[in-house]
């Protein structure tokens, strides 16, 4: 089933619940709700044009210098959303700072390339990109609405208030790295419980 | 066989003392300096424990029930039919005496839940901790809300009056602050850290009882003395200030996060006493206690594997053989 | 050695093409957004230029701005840049003649928010507003700017990188 390809990555091989991978972005821009947002639009947009086009060329690129020829072409399409988030997004750009660039060593998107679409036709890569990309967003996203709640006891997407301030006085912590690494920490707790008590039944 | 002539398995000699009769007597051994600290910063103190107290036992209670370690209905628990809840008493009370007296009750009551669910239950419960659970409750706190966990009040007043700690005033604006003030706690800090005598009474009263190994202390305190010394600093305000005492006798000698071994445990004392006295003097914070033992805490399981007790009988090997063996 | 020619370009030349059409895709898009980059960041600095000196107009030299209004001098304005306690604190800084700091104002930072980000605001910023260059210090260095309480190290960066990069344009401007 094609479906499968699309709704793997979004629940059951979760590439960060389940596969924890590209934790490094993850970590530094779940802070705030909009640069999660800001970061999965970057991921979303590289994971896609990485593996349409790796899967294009996989009968092309000789198995000796693939891991090369991905990272450039990944770099490649890193570099483009950098310079395009740099002239028309200029405020999130300057917030995603280091971490964009870094999409280039991000695990998920060499994994997917390397492991997937390298292997299987450009359809299936480009639903597989899809599902990895929405299963990313979702647990970045997630993550962020946490850390955001806590840390500054309001939600704020590009300005627009979506939870009023609740409290004065937030946790600062929930907003440093120890923050991130205990939301994660909470959330896979939550999900292997769940998942233990479904298999004792 | 006549009776005399059985021989058991070890330990041949007994003693009353469990994990319950030394918990008692460790809340004991603290209640000089939490009588202190009620004394000087007033009613609001008492708050502060009572509800640091409860927030952890009920955290602890909680944490039980979800692990299936604990089957109490709700009738238990309305006629108070709980199991000793010792350990978690201490952590609540040991994590009130390291708070200011004027911090908002519901932060207590998180960092309390917070210690106890984090640092205690989230790695299986009594024994099994890595880091002190009233520490980690601390710097939770300190990490999360600084500004309310350094805004000090004067002793005495029962005003909210702000001011700063006397590590505070020494760092920041070079002011000493009489000795006698130090000792007898009339200066401003957490609850239960501002008296060294009442802390002083506390740990003696436990070394002479024998829970805990008066070797941990003296290095401790012994290192932060000499090396501020050394260093030009005063040494006397050095260990009489901030948390040292409160540390050294209640959190650096914990059996469960600190090594087990005699050599191991000078080992935690010197190591801790350098990392204070670095923080202190060129760290970003006045003070480094509830720091010190927390680095320190993660190292224990190194300084046990690396100082091990002699086998009996056994020759002497060299201090890093035995691990490079393995 | 023919056999091994054709191995090693069977593996270079699909690299090398890999290669060139990377190149070719980034300069395209270089290309389209290297007008539209530029004029992002000096609307920036105009912005904070106009912040400083309202109303002003700004001619550049190699270090700082002069300002001037109808004819007159008003001062200079320039960017201080240093480390902060988690990022580099920019700021422009408009500076009069006499020694005395016109206004600041943080362009970027990324402090520890909540607690350094504070030093971007006007209730700390506004302590500035005509200080003499010497007396930009904290007050625990014997100077007159309070530091944010929890945010010491913020405050002192952006402090003394004030301080400092004033005194270098004043003597240049001399």
């Amino acid at each position: 089933m094609k479906l499968d390809e699309l709704t793997k990555g979004v629940f059951k091989y979760n590439p960060i619940f389940y596969l924890v991978l590209g934790l490094c972005p993850l970590l530094a821009v779940s802070t705030r709700v909009d640069n999660a947002l800001g970061m999965s639009l970057g991921v979303f947009f590289v994971l896609v044009s990485s593996n349409v086009i790796i899967s294009l060329f996989r009968h092309w690129i000789p198995s000796q210098v693939r891991i090369p020829c991905f990272i450039v072409v990944i770099a490649s399409f890193v570099t483009i959303v950098e310079l395009f988030m740099h002239g028309y997004a200029p405020e999130l750009y300057g917030r995603l700072g280091i971490y964009l660039p870094l999409i280039v060593v991000n695990c998920i998107i060499l994994g997917r390339v390397e492991a997937f679409a390298s292997k299987k036709p450009v359809f299936d890569s480009f639903l597989d990109a899809i599902g990895m990309s929405i299963g990313f967003t979702l647990g970045i996203v997630g993550i962020a609405v946490c850390r955001e709640v806590l840390s500054t006891g309001k939600i704020a997407i590009f300005g627009y208030t979506l939870v009023p301030t609740f409290t004065q006085s937030p946790s600062v912590m929930m907003i440093l790295p120890p923050g991130a690494f205990l939301t994660i920490g909470v959330i896979m707790a939550l999900i292997n419980y769940r998942s233990i008590r479904k298999e004792g039944r | 066989m006549p009776a005399e002539l059985i021989v058991s398995h070890s330990p041949h000699v007994r003693s009353d003392a469990s994990i319950d009769t030394i918990f008692y007597a460790v809340i004991i051994a603290l209640i000089p300096a939490t009588v202190c600290g009620i004394y000087l910063f007033g009613i609001r103190a008492l708050y502060v424990i009572l509800v640091c107290i409860s927030s952890a036992m009920l955290t602890e209670y909680v944490a039980m029930r979800l692990m299936g370690e604990m089957e109490l209905s709700i009738d238990d628990l309305l006629h108070l039919r709980l199991p000793p809840p010792t350990g978690v008493i201490i952590t609540g009370l040991l994590l009130a005496l390291c708070l200011p007296p004027n911090i908002p009750l519901w932060m207590a009551a998180i960092g309390a839940a917070f210690a106890v669910a984090f640092a205690k239950c989230a790695f299986g419960g009594l024994g099994h901790n890595i880091f002190n659970p009233a520490l980690v409750g601390r710097a939770f706190l300190m990490a999360s809300w600084p500004v309310a966990m350094t805004t000090w009040t004067k002793p005495l007043t029962y005003d909210a009056i702000t001011t700063a700690t006397p590590l505070g005033l020494w760092k920041m604006q070079d002011i000493a602050t009489p000795y006698m003030d130090l000792a007898l706690g009339n200066v401003s800090g957490s609850i239960g850290e501002t008296s060294a005598i009442a802390l002083l009474i506390g740990g003696i009263y436990l070394i002479a009882k024998r829970y805990i190994d008066w070797r941990t202390p003296l290095s401790y305190i012994g290192t932060v003395a000499v090396l501020a010394f050394v260093l030009g600093q005063d040494p006397i305000f050095h260990i009489l200030a901030g948390g040292l005492f409160l540390g050294a006798f209640f959190m650096a000698t914990d059996y469960v996060t600190t090594p087990i071994t005699r050599k191991g445990r000078i080992i935690f004392g010197v190591g801790a006493g350098i990392i204070v006295v670095v923080i202190r003097l060129i760290g970003g914070y006045p003070e480094g206690v509830c720091f010190s033992i927390l680095l320190m805490n993660a190292f224990t399981p190194l300084i046990d594997r690396h100082v091990r007790p002699q086998v009996y009988g056994v020759k002497r090997k060299s201090f890093f053989v035995s691990s490079a063996n393995k | 050695m023919g056999e091994e020619l054709k191995r090693i370009l069977g593996i270079a030349i699909p690299l090398i093409i890999v290669c060139v059409l990377s190149g070719a895709a980034l300069t395209a898009s270089y290309d389209l957004t290297e007008e539209r980059i530029e004029a992002v960041e000096q609307e920036k600095i105009t912005e904070s230029l106009s912040i400083i000196f309202p109303g002003a107009s700004f001619t550049a030299t190699d270090d700082y701005y002069s300002a001037t209004m109808g004819g007159e001098e008003m001062g200079y304005a320039f960017i201080a840049e240093g480390r902060g306690y988690s990022s580099t604190i920019k700021t422009m800084v408009g500076l009069y003649p006499n020694g005395t700091i016109r206004r600041i104002y943080v362009v970027s930072q990324s402090e520890t928010p909540g607690l350094g980000t504070s030093i971007a605001e006007p209730d700390f910023t506004s302590q500035f507003n005509g200080k003499r260059i010497e007396d930009v210090r904290l007050r625990q260095d014997g100077g007159v700017i309070d530091a944010i309480t929890g945010a010491t190290i913020s405050s002192r960066a952006i402090t003394d990188t004030v301080r400092e990069r004033a005194e270098v344009v004043l003597n240049e401007t001399r």
